[in-house]
């Protein structure tokens, strides 16, 4: 893990990036590891001194998160320029203006990377730097929402389709007004970006079961490929983690057995439901039996404290 | 401590009488007024055949289980005269392989004793009377024998 953390950050010295070096073909893996040294331990530790600088004045402070630790290292001279853009006012109300266009939370986004190689283009390298931790609070954002959101399945899916949707949004408003070198470095920012993000992601859900790296460590060229490979990868990792334990019972009436799988704590109301389907009977007249009692329809696998393959035993009523 | 085998083996017929049992019977171990579970003495139930003048009845019966189990067995009982030549009018029920000096092996399973006392109702054995009244109705009047059976089963109708 270290090694490709330490590949990764090297991405981001600017310095180093020529934007007509940037991996163009997403089949070349390697383009972009071999390219970039190894920043030195000395530059991360200015990169993160940065960061706090940054935090100090903006909004950006939120942004202090682990993952900051292995991101970029800026170059040493940012901080200097990090203050000019702070009191830019140009740049300022450059944001308004385009914040005021961009309504829809998408374009929220898209409008963040606009800004991020905006304030770039005016101040070089430090405002790219800038730009990137607007970013990358804003996809952490997006995903912490989602998560809270759907709390027993994180959707990466989703996530990515959206943030897909954002860098389109983003291409071709810069396609309207920006130099192809720009589009470049919003190429490379963002599927650099996609990746941490989906690696920040991964982290905190302690998957350790994915091994897709090509997915993750391949800059694609197209935001759908980008989408495609981490959409494979995805469905996998996302299954261990529902929190709600599931557990086959058996219903046995007096010819056969059939198994159902059900969350533990859902109600066997459902569950009967799906029976009473399945036998083409009305659910009315049928009575479920655990132990020798009736179950109540409220009740669930939990509240009777059944295991695996516990037996659930239906009677037909008698009128 | 022969008590642990004992409750050692209890605990394992239980696992296995959850996961699987035959339909309409039911045993688990008694829970006692404070919520705890005593594994020495179950509660069962045992419906009466299909197609039997048993059928309809779903008879409940305790199993005590003495610290020697499984090397003797347990004590199988149904309520106070229950009606049947072969239950003692305490509801202990006789039945071969319940009796330590005959039938019995420490490799029955609960199970095959519950299904062994279902089969017994309808298959009453007259060589080994334990009550004179189901005894004699059913060596001397199959009529009112019949009848009386159809009877009990109706007053244990199932716990629904």
């Amino acid at each position: 893990m270290a090694d490709f953390v330490e590949d990764l950050d090297s991405l981001f010295d600017y310095r180093r990036v020529q934007p007509i070096t940037i991996p163009d073909d997403g089949d070349d893996d390697n383009d972009c590891h071999v390219k970039t040294p190894v920043p030195s331990p000395k530059k991360r530790k200015i990169s993160k001194h940065n960061v706090e600088i940054v935090g100090g004045d903006r909004e950006v402070s939120q942004v202090t998160n682990d993952d900051e630790d292995w991101l970029l290292p800026p170059p040493k001279d940012s901080s200097e320029s990090l203050k000019q853009i702070d009191e830019d006012s140009t740049i300022k109300e450059l944001r308004k203006k385009i914040a005021e266009q961009f309504m829809t939370t998408q374009d929220q986004l898209a409008y963040r990377i606009l800004l991020a190689l905006e304030i770039r283009s005016g101040v070089a390298i430090s405002g790219a730097e800038l730009g990137r931790a607007h970013f990358n609070r804003l996809v952490n954002t997006h995903i912490s929402c989602t998560h809270v959101h759907d709390k027993n399945t994180v959707n990466a899916t989703l996530i990515l389709r959206f943030i897909s949707q954002c860098y389109l949004v983003a291409m071709l408003r810069f396609l309207s007004s920006e130099s192809i070198l720009h589009l470049g470095l919003l190429k490379f920012a963002f599927t650099r970006h996609v990746q941490l993000a989906f690696m920040a992601l991964l982290r905190k859900q302690e998957l350790k079961a994915f091994t897709s790296k090509e997915c993750l460590f391949q800059p694609k060229r197209e935001s759908d490929s980008v989408q495609v490979a981490l959409e494979s990868g995805a469905e996998e990792p996302s299954k261990p983690h529902h929190e709600r334990a599931k557990i086959v019972i058996s219903i046995q009436d007096k010819d056969e057995v059939k198994q159902f799988r059900v969350y533990k704590d859902e109600k066997f109301e459902r569950l009967f439901k799906r029976y009473a389907d399945k036998a083409k009977l009305r659910i009315e007249s049928l009575v479920f039996m655990f132990d020798g009692d009736k179950i109540n329809l409220t009740a669930t696998p939990d509240s009777l404290g059944m295991d695996d393959e516990d037996i659930i035993e239906v009677l037909a009523k008698k009128n | 401590m022969s008590g642990g085998i004992a409750r050692g083996r209890l605990a394992e017929e239980r696992k296995s009488w959850r996961k699987n049992h035959p339909h309409g019977f039911v045993a688990k171990p008694e829970t006692q007024p404070d919520g705890t579970v005593n594994l020495m003495a179950w509660h069962c139930t045992i419906p009466g055949k299909l197609g039997t003048d048993w059928e309809g009845g779903y008879f409940p019966l305790t199993l005590n289980f003495s610290e020697d189990y499984p090397s003797k067995p347990p004590k199988c009982k149904f309520p106070q005269g229950f009606f049947h030549p072969n239950v003692y009018p305490s509801g202990t029920v006789c039945l071969s392989i319940l009796n330590e000096d005959s039938g019995w092996r420490p490799a029955i399973t609960v199970k095959q004793i519950l299904v062994g006392i279902q089969d017994l109702l309808d298959q009453p054995n007259p060589a080994d009377p334990a009550q004179t009244e189901g005894y004699h109705l059913f060596i001397q009047d199959a009529a009112e024998y019949k009848k009386r059976v159809r009877q009990q089963a109706k007053q244990y109708p199932p716990l629904v």
